[in-house]
């Protein structure tokens, strides 16, 4: 990759500069090696952590020669590409409605686009069951009584995880767009409508491929989210019989004793499916100076009048968010206040109260998860983005001949299972004296380490869209590298920050797997705790407990954006 | 830097670590020479009565803290954490609610590092045997244990049963009649329902269990007619619960009568017919081997299963081994005809069984 011409590059000469990057390499390496080596040792060893055994290739030679494994390959690769097209064709059309029209309410939409992020994932995946179960749906119960048809859909089933899947990551893909949509200078599109291009021609031409890192970096990072979930293939998927790669590892890692051993060697291959996915997104991005949309001239950006079409896609808008957020929702709050989980109906009415918010406050374990969270997703949230600005400006600006490497290594841990690195950081800390066992400080480490690939994903992508000359004009007039970096750059990437800082502290509070292995007595994460009350059968209790997470990570986004002060999300 | 020094460096650093590694050993050595966690609880052994009872107390008070991890139903360890405290303030008790599989690893992982945390556990059979063939588990007989049934206690002393509960047939009363739930290993393999059945994620225990009871040729090929009528298999035995109480399904097979329980006093239109063989899922307390508190541990081990500890089990729908003491469905427990547990010796060695359920009834 060759930066565009006459961009300062790392030579190690400004002090800051070469300590900003040794520092940030070092994190990278420190936490990506050790759960790395832990997944690599994993699959070559046949015994548990601790336990005896041999280092042997069997596993991977009976995983590799076994016909079901490519069966379950083939089925994880089209649920995947499924989910994440879903997610695409609402985000996509969501941000680009929001961001780029003149539609009304635009806070609101992305308001309740952002919703299903809000809501615990199990939670999110049961509420779909209720609506379209063929046995007891709620939508399709209502199409049999109004219009006296059989059940119209059947959640359980490979298309139901694709939409159930799909349906949960349409927020990652809105939030990730959108600070590439921002940041789209509109010149090149006005200079296409002057020479009377149609508005098709000019989304095709010059819109899609502007923002192509960024399409390209979204559609890698869902894909490979959803190619790892493992709630939809649990919740659907397991009692469907449809078995994904993501779940034969989650029925290794629950067998008892834990077969680490099978599970890594899946894991490995993971891996390997996702590295080549990056690589490939690495080709498609590799001149970042055609994707740049931000330059030194001054730009307003421009929306595009609906005209006569406003109200009506409005309505539009509206409805499919009624559908897709509104409908969820509201099985999660009609769940909240039932005494048990059931479908919404008329007689259920009579049942509802609020007991469960009251029995959630007279409990201490309830109020102390929230609070963890919130203080460890807002702490990873700001290294997980100081790391991610040095790594992105290495890969992007710099020419360093490690950036490449370190980018790899900073993306690895996307496919590296919690539980791992769960376990590789116990292994750790128990063995080192540095005494971090026990506390919130190892429940970040694990959070940094699982959250920076996406952080890096969107710094890569933001700074391919700035072009170095801002930075340059910088440098020209005396400012050092961290003067550039806070006053020039930081500031251009406001939204992606603000969009990584967001994702950031939603993922900590759903964040489960690794978090588990790591908690303590009063340490106890939002995630584990609810997790815990839907292990024990408090499915109601649950929900609410949903519903209170969902007015407090409202709270941060809004404080967040006030505390920044800059361009707010939908505006 | 010359040669020279750097050897001289080198030699420097070895005579550190030399020194280093002889420290580790003194402290090795020390550690050994002190009393260890068994020759602490074996002290026990031969006190009795009330003299035993202001000893243990006594060196617990010293310790002044213990760690417990368990899978329990969060309600239980709530009241055992608030209670236990009223009763001992003198003592920092730490019960800590986990899942069985973050339970066991973490207790494992722990002691294999060096670093033990926690004094005592309640793992299933599954997961003691394998702290047992660890050597992970100390000996300890608990005067409270004394008059439990030949079943729930160990003779040696590693392990005593403190919760136990038994896996019913829950169904949906708007879905089915009672009459036409099967009860019988053979009623498994009617096809009549389905797509409206549904089972539990203690496969692997159920497999064994039909073996046992049926003997090889018979159990497997009940196990096989079973699998052909295509349950859908839930992950845990809340979402099997749900299944069943907002009428996904009609019929739950295997479903621990303590999470069903619950929702059908709540109003679900649920209720359970007690199967034949009827299986019992009981849940053991050890205390580790490397126990920081082991006089601590030995304390919470007696109060958990005293009268006082098991009293607090009927509050939070629970049931626990004691004779003197009422528990919930005391009926189920009566009714059933054929009743066997998923004991060390059945479920001990759940390779085969994983796989003959995962090949079986998952991977169709």
């Amino acid at each position: 990759m060759t930066p565009p011409s006459g961009v300062r590059r790392w030579h190690g000469q400004d002090p800051w500069q070469t300590g900003a990057v040794v520092l940030a390499a070092a994190v990278v390496v420190y936490l990506v090696v050790v759960p790395l080596a832990f997944l690599l040792y994993g699959s070559v060893f046949t015994g548990a952590p601790g336990q005896p055994g041999t280092l042997s290739l069997k596993r991977y030679g009976e995983v590799l020669t076994d016909l079901r494994t490519y069966r379950l390959m083939w089925r994880s690769v089209l649920y995947a590409t499924g989910a994440t097209s879903v997610a695409f064709c609402f985000g996509a059309v969501s941000v680009w409605l929001v961001q780029r029209t003149d539609i009304p309410a635009k806070g609101l939409f992305t308001f309740f686009t952002l919703f299903p992020l809000f809501m615990p994932p199990v939670l999110s995946s049961i509420s779909w069951v209720l609506l379209l179960d063929p046995n007891m749906g709620l939508v399709n119960r209502l199409a049999t009584q109004l219009f006296g048809i059989p059940a119209l859909f059947d959640v359980n089933g490979l298309a139901g995880m694709i939409w159930v899947g799909g349906m949960l990551d349409v927020p990652l893909v809105f939030l990730w767009l959108w600070p590439a949509l921002v940041g789209m200078d509109p010149t090149l599109e006005d200079a296409a409508k002057i020479c009377h291009a149609s508005a098709f021609r000019v989304i095709r031409t010059i819109t899609l491929p502007m923002v192509l890192p960024a399409l390209a970096a979204v559609f890698l990072i869902n894909f490979v989210l959803a190619i790892e979930d493992v709630t939809v293939p649990i919740v659907i998927g397991l009692p469907a019989h449809i078995n994904v790669f993501a779940s034969e590892i989650y029925l290794a890692e629950t067998r008892v004793p834990t077969d680490m051993h099978s599970a890594s060697v899946y894991a490995v291959i993971l891996l390997a499916i996702t590295l080549s996915l990056t690589l490939a997104y690495r080709r498609l991005t590799a001149h970042t100076e055609r994707y740049v949309t931000v330059r030194g001239r001054g730009f307003r950006p421009s929306t595009i009048a609906l005209g006569r079409a406003r109200r009506s896609v409005t309505a539009l808008f509206a409805l499919a968010l009624v559908g897709t957020v509104g409908l969820p929702v509201f099985i999660l709050v009609w769940t909240s206040l039932s005494p048990y989980l059931q479908v919404p109906s008329v007689a259920g009415l009579r049942s509802l109260s609020t007991r469960w918010y009251a029995v959630l406050l007279a409990d201490p374990m309830a109020i102390r998860g929230v609070l963890n969270t919130a203080i460890l997703g807002v702490a990873t949230a700001l290294i997980v983005l100081g790391l991610s600005v040095v790594i992105g400006w290495i890969q992007v600006r710099s020419r360093a001949r490690f950036r490449q490497g370190l980018d790899t290594l900073a993306f690895l841990p996307i496919a590296i299972p919690g539980l791992v690195v769960g376990l590789s950081l116990m292994w750790l800390y128990l063995t080192l004296p540095i005494p971090v066992y026990g506390t919130l400080w190892i429940l970040g480490i694990a959070f940094v380490t699982r959250f920076m690939p996406y952080g890096v994903r969107l710094a890569y992508a933001g700074f391919a869209q700035i072009h170095a000359e801002l930075e340059e004009a910088a440098y020209v007039s005396g400012s050092g590298w961290p003067k550039t970096l806070r006053t020039v750059s930081l500031p251009l990437l406001a939204p992606t920050l603000m969009a990584g800082m967001i994702y950031t502290v939603l993922r900590a509070f759903r964040e489960l797997s690794a978090s588990l292995m790591l908690f303590s007595f009063g340490n106890e994460p939002f995630s584990v705790v609810a997790y815990q009350m839907w292990d024990a059968g408090e499915t109601s209790k649950t929900a609410a407990y949903g519903v209170v997470a969902i007015v407090m990570m409202t709270l941060i986004i809004v404080v967040t954006q006030r505390l920044t002060g800059r361009r707010q999300l939908g505006e | 830097m010359t040669r020279t020094r750097a050897h001289g460096l080198c030699r420097d650093r070895l005579g550190r670590l030399l020194i280093g590694a002889l420290a580790g050993l003194a402290l090795v050595g020390s550690a050994s020479a002190q009393t260890t966690v068994q020759e602490k609880l074996d002290q026990l052994a031969k006190l009795s009565g009330a003299e035993r009872q202001r000893f243990l107390e006594e060196q617990a008070f010293k310790e002044g803290k213990v760690v417990m991890y368990a899978s329990d139903h969060p309600d239980l360890v709530r009241v055992w954490n608030a209670e236990f405290k009223k009763r001992y303030p003198q003592i920092d008790c730490q019960f800590i609610r986990m899942t069985t599989r973050e339970m066991t690893q973490r207790a494992v992982n722990e002691s294999q590092a060096g670093h033990p945390v926690t004094d005592l556990l309640h793992p299933p059979a599954v997961e003691l045997a394998l702290l047992q063939r660890s050597a992970l588990v100390a000996r300890y007989l608990s005067p409270e244990a004394r008059e439990f049934d030949p079943e729930y206690r160990d003779p040696q002393g590693e392990w005593s049963v403190f919760w136990l509960a038994p896996e019913v047939i829950g169904y949906n009363t708007e879905l089915v009649k009672r009459a036409d739930v099967p009860t019988t290993l053979e009623g498994r393999g009617s096809t009549a329902l389905k797509g409206k059945v549904g089972r539990g994620p203690n496969g692997p225990a159920w497999v064994a269990g039909v073996l046992k009871v049926r003997g090889e040729t018979e159990g497997m090929a009940l196990i096989q007619r079973a699998a052909a009528a295509e349950p859908r298999v839930y992950d845990s035995n809340t979402a099997l619960a749900n299944a069943l109480g907002s009428g996904q399904i009609a019929i739950a097979y295997d479903l621990l009568v303590t999470t069903l329980g619950p929702i059908k006093s709540r109003g679900a239109p649920v209720d359970y017919v007690i199967p034949e063989p009827m299986f019992v899922l009981p849940v053991y307390q050890v205390i580790m081997k490397d126990a920081p508190h082991p006089f601590a541990a030995a304390l919470a081990y007696d109060w958990i299963l005293s009268k006082q500890g098991q009293a607090l089990f009927k509050g939070v729908d629970q049931i626990g081994p004691r004779k003197d003491t009422d528990y919930p469905y005391a009926d189920v427990m009566r009714g059933a005809k054929t009743m066997m547990s998923f004991s060390v010796g059945l479920v001990g060695e759940p390779a085969r069984f994983n796989k003959l359920f995962e090949d079986l009834f998952i991977r169709r």
